[in-house]
């Protein structure tokens, strides 16, 4: 119980609810452990359904914690995963730079978080497995960048192997989700999402989250 | 450190060994010290503990530091996570009348009672009889029952070699051979080894035995169970079948497109836990929206195998192939029995949802099988809530 006894309470600002999706096998159950835990396995099991991690930051002068939800890639498992597409305040969309498909299938995943997330809501795109892909990249960051422009989006290239840039894509999405805080409060855009089942409680866009 | 580790897993029972996923080994590639494919090093989730246990003052890198061990079983496992299941293992001989009376009822079956039956996998069944026994509930008393499916089924080659209609399933199949009991000697990954190549046979047989349920993840991990054994790839794949297909388990209706099955045992598991524990229900449930889809999928759609310790893992499968679900249910209810006040004491949504994600972790084998007994409720009681499930499903569609 080492984990979970040790003190998941703590103080923070916000929470925010961060859904990490894409294929099955690109990366990001390796991705989310890598930030939650720092640690790379080279022997991780398939996840199935769904899986819940947690990671406390600090961004600007704010205490942040991600609830970070990575679902299993398979399309089957999507039915499950759209309560947590509504409760999310964030989508991180990967795909593997070493395995062209998993990117051939964004277009499909872009698709389901405009039918089940939040209109609007905060994506990044991420090419996972920098490391791999020097030797065998099927996926130029060009064309990454592009399709990301196309689609609004950032885009950055990880690798959870090597500690390369997982730090910086939960800053990035961290950053988004304050943006687009901003933006909804700005614009006056209705808030609470009525009958997002399960994930509303803490998941507010407007207000200040008090979470102890 | 390492000592009093030592100490309380004995007194626990000795077989809170390891998990099958292999998570609770920390592989850090983020050093640069190891190299991909070397033995790089590995470290528990508390504290160092390297695959032989030795005292600081020896060479840190000594070959016999990277031998890997292996439980009986065949999972990878620390030196001392070894020598404990041994220890165990010999203060726990199985009782030469336990040996005896599954002879008998081996060679008895259909004239054995159900009653006995469940009285004695209740007590374990002994490992060298695991094959016959769960081969006979799995495929029915006769060994025969799903080797035709409505009598005009093909043979397991036919199944086997066929080409896949669904092709995405075929790469799916594949991207999940290393991943599904990852640290097992025969599905190790990166391995290619026998394991995977006959789980990869099983679970493309079974897409065509059944291409509407087809694949889905998580069957690798029933399927691989079922492997470690039956042993044989062939019956394997008819006890997975059966597994699939028949009463009391039809765990296709887990996996078929939207999980209806998975739903219905949310539904009474949901139930159960309102009636049996109602205060960690109302906790959990009513003050932090948390639903069982959050933290107990994979308990029902692996049937445990996922996280535990595989003795235990074979332990609760010795109860869920002679009972059915009603066993799944009892562990699933001990688990939050037995974090009863810890998941009490947690405010916030966060602290619940990290409690419930590692329930499954270090929890003494025969204390979970002890309470999960103690956890009382009728099977009309089950019947009724399923019931009332079909019921509700069908207002719905009204």
């Amino acid at each position: 119980m080492a984990k979970a006894g040790s003190s998941p309470g703590g103080d923070c600002d916000y929470i925010f609810k961060i859904i990490v999706i894409g294929d099955s096998g690109v990366g990001k159950s390796s991705l989310t452990v890598r930030l939650s835990e720092d640690v790379f396995y080279k022997d991780y099991a398939s996840t199935i359904a769904i899986d819940f991690r947690m990671h406390q930051m600090q961004y600007m002068d704010k205490r942040v914690r991600l609830q970070i939800w990575d679902t299993a890639g398979q399309e089957r498992f999507q039915s499950v995963a759209t309560a947590f597409y509504r409760g999310a305040n964030g989508v991180m969309l990967c795909f593997d730079l070493t395995h062209r498909p998993s990117f051939q299938h964004l277009e499909q995943w872009v698709e389901r978080v405009k039918q089940q997330a939040l209109p609007g809501i905060p994506c990044l795109l991420i090419g996972c497995k920098s490391d791999e892909a020097r030797d065998n990249r099927q996926v130029t960051n060009d064309e990454a960048i592009a399709w990301a422009k196309q689609h609004n989006m950032f885009f950055i290239e990880t690798s959870a192997k090597e500690k390369e840039n997982v730090q910086q894509a939960f800053q990035q999405i961290t950053k988004s989700i304050f943006e687009d805080m901003k933006d909804r409060n700005g614009k006056n855009l209705p808030t609470a999402r009525e009958g997002s089942v399960n994930l509303e409680g803490q998941a507010n866009h407007k207000e200040k989250k008090s979470c102890c | 450190m390492l000592s009093t580790l030592h100490a309380e897993e004995v007194h626990v029972g000795g077989a809170n060994i390891t998990s099958t996923t292999g998570r609770r080994f920390r592989v850090d590639m983020g050093t640069g010290t190891a190299s991909r494919g070397d033995v790089v090093r590995v470290s528990e989730a508390q504290g160092e503990a390297s695959c032989a246990s030795h005292p600081s003052d020896q060479p840190v890198f000594s070959m016999e530091e990277y031998l890997p061990c292996f439980d009986s079983f065949g999972f990878r496992v620390t030196q001392d996570e070894k020598i404990l299941e041994q220890q165990y293992a010999r203060a726990h001989p199985t009782p030469t009348a336990t040996v005896r009376k599954w002879q008998y009822v081996l060679q008895h079956w259909n004239d054995t009672s159900m009653e006995i039956k469940k009285k004695l996998c209740r007590q374990g069944i002994p490992q060298q009889y695991r094959k016959q026994a769960w081969s006979r509930f799995l495929l029915g008393g006769s060994g025969k029952r799903s080797r035709h499916k409505g009598g005009e089924g093909g043979s397991y080659t036919d199944y086997r070699d066929a080409p896949l209609a669904d092709r995405q399933a075929g790469d799916i199949i594949e991207r999940d051979l290393d991943r599904t009991f990852p640290t097992h000697q025969l599905f190790e990954t990166g391995s290619q080894g026998a394991g995977q190549r006959q789980l990869r046979n099983i679970l493309r047989a079974y897409v065509n035995y059944n291409p509407q349920v087809g694949y889905c993840q998580g069957m690798g991990f029933l399927a691989a169970t079922l492997l470690l054994q039956i042993e044989n790839e062939e019956n394997t794949f008819w006890c997975f079948c059966g597994l699939m297909e028949h009463e009391p388990y039809e765990m296709k209706h887990l996996y078929q497109t939207g999980f209806p099955g998975l739903h219905m045992h949310f539904f009474v598991f949901e139930r159960l836990l309102q009636q049996t524990n109602k205060k960690v229900y109302q906790h959990i449930h009513d003050d932090h929206n948390i639903n069982s889809s959050f933290y107990a999928t994979h308990w029902f759609l692996t049937v445990f195998t996922y996280y535990l310790n595989f003795n235990l893992i074979s332990r609760i499968w010795d109860r869920f192939l002679c009972e059915g679900w009603k066993p799944v249910y009892r562990i699933a209810l001990a688990l939050l029995k037995m974090d009863r006040a810890l998941l009490l004491s947690q405010n916030t949504e966060t602290g619940v949802l990290l409690v419930l994600k590692s329930i499954q972790e270090n929890k003494d084998p025969s204390n979970m099988l002890k309470i999960s007994q103690q956890v009382k409720f009728k099977t009309s009681f089950v019947n009724k809530v399923k019931r009332d499930y079909t019921a509700s499903l069908n207002n719905e569609k009204q």
